[in-house]
């Protein structure tokens, strides 16, 4: 049978005392503590969200994709609708290349700052929507294939090649929330499984077979949800409900996979937070500031939320981390 | 749960990547913000020393709960203003009381 060091290719430190939680540590190196008995290691604590940069243009309902390191967000409303582009590196924001068509409430999906694509949006009621696609190649925006119909507020996540766009506003007669999915295969977006509850202001993420939408709003009658769904590349199913009915939530799931996820913020405006584990949701800490409609970037243990109304429109990013805390290993 | 109410800029992350509200922060006392920058910590030391550190301005609840409710009664006017399509899609903004 394998030992400790057959696995891991060192033996048991002893150490006593208490250790420190903050880097640089070798974080879920086991060790024997001889001030208590106890094997320990450095193990992830809770989750908790703090300040990070502002952005330079206080704006909402934004495009976005990339990483709570490396991420980008795209137009959105001003007070008008916005081409404005900023890139974030875990600390500041940085305007770079204006997307072509202005448009709030679009989405945006991708590998990477350097590699992501914004789909859809629209300039509100007097508008038809936006069917408009553009990728980013880490220097500029170019137009690609559109979405079958201009809509807005879609649940929307995956690769730069392999992703979803699922429900959302449809402007065109008959106008109105829809429960299509788009898929997106590099090049085409073609029609997909529909979701089960129509519905816009959803949040999405994930991948294309891996996928996940929660919440949003639909009417008349005016209302928000709490509906969670699964996508599996052709079919959505419906899980456990979130515990907080809301739309324009933001939501991290940069691991390219339906669980974990995590959703953040929404209307009516709230500061709530909740984990979604794969088959249920968990209310973890709230954000600092109740929000809704930011740009979402990164993963459930590293994402940011950027921007959004708190009222007035907000510049303001808020960095969800973890904190690190010794864990006590049990063998029974 | 008592409070200390306090008005601030949120500038964020500065350059040396120090936050306007640290990661600590929110382990050792609660604190949540309001439209108006106003903000509300614990009313206890780690509370206190946030408001010091940020260089926040302290008020009393009344005094924040004014700006508060001037915020929102602008966004209300404004939603009130917009055409019934608009509000067909999207929520008044609803009044707040300070805790």
């Amino acid at each position: 049978m394998a030992n400790y060091k057959d696995i891991k290719g060192t033996t048991v430190q002893v150490k006593s005392g208490t250790q420190p939680t903050t880097y640089p540590q070798a974080a879920g190196e086991i060790y024997y503590n001889s001030s208590n008995g106890d094997y320990e290691f450095l193990g992830l604590g809770a989750g908790a969200w703090s300040s990070g940069g502002n952005m330079n243009t206080a704006r909402a309902r934004i495009g976005s994709f990339g990483t709570q390191t490396a991420g980008l967000v795209a137009g959105g409303e001003i007070s008008t609708a916005s081409v404005l582009v900023e890139q974030y590196d875990g600390t500041s924001w940085t305007e770079i290349a204006d997307i072509n068509t202005a448009r709030y409430y679009l989405k945006g999906f991708g590998n990477s700052s350097t590699s992501g694509f914004v789909v859809g949006g629209g300039l509100g009621a007097a508008d038809s929507g936006k069917t408009e696609t553009e990728s980013w190649n880490g220097s500029s925006w170019t137009e690609v294939n559109d979405i079958g119909a201009g809509t807005e507020s879609g649940g929307c996540a995956g690769t730069s090649t392999a992703a979803f766009f699922a429900g959302g506003y449809k402007y065109a007669a008959p106008a109105g929330q829809t429960n299509v999915t788009y898929e997106w295969d590099g090049t085409n977006w073609t029609s997909g499984g529909n979701i089960n509850t129509a519905r816009y202001n959803l949040a999405g993420a994930g991948g294309l077979t891996s996928g996940i939408i929660f919440g949003g709003t639909s009417g008349p009658p005016f209302g928000e949800h709490n509906e969670t769904e699964l996508y599996d590349g052709s079919s959505w199913s419906e899980v456990s409900d979130m515990n907080t009915t809301a739309g324009h939530r933001g939501s991290a799931s940069f691991e390219r996979t339906n669980s974990p996820a995590l959703a953040f913020g929404g209307t009516p405006v709230t500061a709530n937070t909740e984990s979604w584990d794969g088959s249920s949701w968990t209310e973890v800490a709230n954000l600092s500031t109740a929000r809704h409609s930011g740009g979402s970037l990164g993963t459930t243990t590293s994402a940011a939320l950027a921007g959004g109304s708190t009222t007035p429109l907000t510049a303001a990013t808020e960095e969800w981390t973890f904190s690190h805390s010794v864990k006590t290993v049990t063998t029974s | 749960m008592a409070y200390k109410y306090s008005v601030k800029a949120n500038w964020g992350k500065n350059a040396n990547g120090d936050s306007f509200i640290r990661h600590e922060d929110r382990k050792m006392f609660h604190i949540e913000g309001f439209p108006g920058d106003v903000w509300i910590t614990e009313d206890n030391v780690y509370g206190g020393r946030w408001i010091g550190r940020v260089a926040g301005v302290e008020k009393t609840k009344a005094e924040a709960q004014a700006i508060v409710d001037a915020e929102i009664t602008a966004a209300q006017a404004a939603y009130d203003a917009e055409s019934d399509e608009h509000k067909a899609r999207y929520s008044r903004p609803t009044d707040i009381t300070l805790p």
